[in-house]
């Protein structure tokens, strides 16, 4: 162990980091939006190959190969699911239903292999405790639960309110409002 | 191989790990891009060869020291030039105007439609609710933000006559 090896790893460390910056940047931010558990494991391929041109295990011509294959094969994917929804139905699954209307969706959740208790809790992760305030709760492609609720069990929206138009409206301040106007201007 | 032997090696990594990590601030844990996911992982693949002796734990603090001195160093500069930050991390894309999606954006980023459904059902709105959404973002976390149109906005005190 000498110091000569501990430069390299530094510098091969340095390198890498450049790479996968550059590759991850490419690869796209939806990721970890819609994380499936394809992607998932393309993550922890990245993160293992990294790990072995690192340490001097392999190469780092070999590892950069082996990064840039598999973040081709990845944004191939990823350009197939978005061209055609067949393949999205292969490469990621389709969203399963677990309540409809107050009702639990037995086939669904036994199909997804999930006990009615993790209904339940998912439900109650998001301050539901009575099941019937539930319209549709859907096990989406990255295992989330999503949960709409019925419109009477929604929270009051402005429009609810018999507001008379001389309401004092408090206006955003400055910074927020630059803020949300950016993204429109883009 | 000495099992005691991993034990005290488990525990260096450990303590190495935790002083680093916490010297090199809080938001470096933080999970907010694909960045830093993949970041945390190779930080974890790194640990692992140092548990079962592959490497000496030189070579690990020599890795991770340089991955988080990296990552402050990115950091800092993406706090003073804004513009690298967006060249960095990317800004947030406009996904919905309206409750219309972008068409050009969602080709730009390879959201399919079934996707940006899903996005927005995670965030308790149904499609045939859309038209209440004045924008939504597709976040640098790869998660959605919604902005909903004032009448369809959440009630709050200050909207009840005085």
């Amino acid at each position: 162990m000498n110091a000569n090896d501990l430069l390299m790893t530094i510098v091969r460390s340095i390198g890498l980091y450049v790479i996968m910056l550059v590759v991850i940047r490419l690869l796209g931010k939806k990721t970890i939006g819609n994380f499936t558990a394809f992607d998932l494991l393309v993550a922890l391929m990245l993160g293992e190959v990294v790990d072995e041109v690192i340490y001097g295990d392999v190469s780092f011509i070999e590892g950069t190969v082996a990064i840039f294959v598999i973040a081709v094969a990845k944004y191939f994917t990823s350009y197939l699911s978005y061209a055609s929804p067949k393949l999205a139905k292969i490469l990621e699954g389709t969203p399963t239903i677990l309540v409809k209307e107050g009702q639990l969706n037995d086939k669904g959740i036994k199909s997804e292999l999930m006990s009615k208790g993790e209904v339940h809790a998912a439900l109650r992760l998001r301050e539901i405790e009575d099941m019937r305030e539930v319209k549709l709760a859907t096990l989406e492609v990255d295992g989330e639960v999503s949960v709409i609720k019925e419109d009477w069990a929604e929270p009051l929206q402005k429009k609810d309110l018999d507001r008379k138009s001389t309401t004092e409206i408090i206006p955003p301040d400055k910074n927020t409002m630059a803020e949300l106007m950016h993204g429109l201007e883009s | 191989m000495d099992v005691s032997i991993i034990g005290v090696r488990v525990f260096f990594t450990f303590a190495v790990l935790l002083v680093l990590l916490r010297l090199s601030g809080k938001r470096i844990v933080a999970e907010s891009t694909v960045f830093d996911f993949i970041l945390a992982l190779i930080v974890g693949d790194l640990v692992d060869d140092v548990f079962f002796g592959e490497q000496p734990v030189s070579m690990f603090i020599a890795a991770l020291g340089t991955l988080i001195v990296l990552e402050v160093v990115m950091r800092l500069l993406s706090l003073a030039y804004p513009k690298f930050a967006n060249l960095l991390e990317g800004e947030p894309v406009l996904m919905v105007k309206d409750g219309l999606p972008v068409r050009a954006n969602m080709k730009k980023t390879l959201l399919a439609h079934k996707e940006l459904r899903a996005m927005i059902r995670l965030d308790g709105l149904l499609v045939r609710f859309w038209k209440e959404i004045r924008v939504a973002f597709l976040e640098q976390n790869g998660h959605a933000s919604m902005f909903l149109k004032d009448e369809y906005k959440k009630a709050q005190k200050s909207d009840l006559e005085k």
